[in-house]
């Protein structure tokens, strides 16, 4: 796509051609990142819920004067005398000037949906929500993107954007804890009634295990960052932190760390913090895999608001104990979480590893995950040392 | 992204943010009427829609930055 870039920037400037971008991507600060640094001067759209339904990128489409589609695999060397060179008659019945765009009425559509009670109804009520007002209307939309599945349990499109909606609310001030894996939960049953939706696919595998990744997804960002920053550019800020998942490369076998490690807790004599003080929120990314394969699991540690909790940064830091019933594999057994830069501080603390399952496994297994940590109760109140057993289960089909 | 409900309160027509795809997903046919459509603009969320470029030529490019 950069070369079409370069290729299509004289006649861009000649005013001979548009080039217009559509991005399917979620985060639209990443993709304005990468436009920054690739240096994009067109105008790019934003269709995180794959509203267009492309079943893969990149796709290529030259559209006439007329709106007429005249190729969808343009070829650099001919585009010019084919295409831009060429003058096309308009097909009959199609107005030169169509009526200006204007924004839906969510309350018209809102109407339409109760009246009618139908699947599509309520699918498009959802996407006007969440693509016009996705940061005050998100919970509608996920309203609506519900109501689409429960009366059309097979509409993979209204399940896709019900995962988009519930990933946009998880990294939001009105998340729930278990958005992470309601979308990635939404994503897989979008992908099983759908298989040869690869946009859909690359939702689930942004954020699964190596094993089963393509490319590494954001792995380009730093090098973007450094690069528009060397010519004296303030590059684009990114709101969500990259997850782990989305800058691992990809691998082709499963990397298990040797070494022996001990459990920090062997006896299970530390007191429990049951989540008054750190609410942790799990996502195992597939939800369900087969014997042998393997899952990411994400786990976030957040100090609770309602309790005002502070990490202590001045004892041990956070850790995270997993253990796995016999024949699994586990990446890392023991993991520790960076400390804060202040002796407290409340930000939610990050855990990803991958597990792999043992050939014979079947069904929902548990994994035996805890988690240790100085904690206190507000900043200059009581510290306390705490241990929270956290549930991570891992689904394995036949 | 639009970050004011009030302006989609205000701004009343048809949906036209959605629904250019069949059943088959995304399958531009040659000769044939590229489907409208609207879209949020990722610099500053405000409505493009393709049919507002009548009478240029247009390369639409979808793409991912992965």
């Amino acid at each position: 796509m950069p070369v079409w870039h370069e290729i299509t920037r004289p006649w861009v400037e000649q005013e001979k051609l548009v080039v217009l971008g559509i991005t399917q991507e979620q985060h639209p600060e990443r993709c304005r990142l990468f436009a920054q640094w690739k240096k994009f001067d067109w105008p790019i759209l934003h269709d995180p819920i794959n509203v267009l339904q492309p079943l893969a990128v990149p796709i290529l489409v030259a559209i006439d004067e007329h709106g007429v589609v005249r190729s969808t695999r343009p070829e650099a060397e001919t585009f010019e005398a084919e295409f831009l060179d060429r003058t096309f008659s308009p097909p009959a019945g199609v107005a030169e000037k169509p009526a200006e765009a204007r924004l839906p009425d969510l309350q018209s559509l809102r109407r339409e949906a109760l009246q009618s009670r139908s699947a599509v109804a309520w699918r498009r009520l959802g996407d006007a929500t969440v693509l016009w007002a996705p940061t005050e209307k998100i919970n509608d939309a996920i309203d609506a993107y519900m109501r689409a599945v429960r009366l059309a349990p097979d509409d993979g499109d209204a399940h896709f954007r019900l995962g988009v909606c519930y990933r946009m609310r998880y990294e939001s001030s009105q998340r729930v804890a278990t958005d992470f894996q309601s979308a990635v939960d939404q994503w897989t049953r979008a992908r099983e009634i759908e298989p040869n939706q690869y946009i859909w696919r690359r939702r689930i595998e942004q954020y699964g295990p190596r094993l089963i990744k393509p490319y590494p997804f954001y792995d380009w960002v730093s090098e973007a960052t450094d690069q528009i920053a060397a010519r004296g550019e303030k590059p684009v800020a990114l709101r969500v932190e990259l997850s782990g998942a989305e800058i691992a490369h990809p691998s082709r076998t499963f990397v298990a760390e040797g070494g022996s490690v001990k459990s920090p807790d062997p006896t299970g004599r530390i007191l429990r913090d049951t989540g008054r003080l750190i609410v942790a929120e799990v996502a195992v990314v597939p939800p369900r895999i087969k014997p042998g394969e393997s899952a990411r699991v994400h786990v976030t540690m957040r100090p609770s608001d309602a309790e005002t909790a502070h990490w202590n940064n001045e004892a041990e830091p956070l850790r995270l104990w997993i253990d796995t019933p016999d024949g699994w594999q586990l990446q890392q057994q023991l993991l520790t979480a960076p400390q804060g830069n202040k002796p407290e501080t409340a930000e939610p603390r990050h855990f990803e590893f991958e597990v792999r399952a043992a050939a014979n496994a079947r069904g929902p297994t548990q994994l035996g995950a805890y988690a240790l940590y100085y904690i206190c109760e507000e900043v200059g109140g009581m510290c306390l040392f705490r241990r929270q057993d956290i549930p991570i289960t891992v689904t394995v089909d036949e | 992204m639009i970050q004011n409900a009030s302006l989609i309160a205000v701004v009343c027509g048809v949906g036209l943010a959605a629904a250019i795809a069949s059943a088959d997903g995304y399958r531009p046919q040659i000769g044939r009427l590229h489907p409208d459509f609207t879209l949020p603009k990722l610099a500053d969320g405000s409505p493009v829609s393709l049919s507002q470029f009548r009478g240029r030529k247009v390369l639409l490019i979808h793409f991912a930055s992965w």
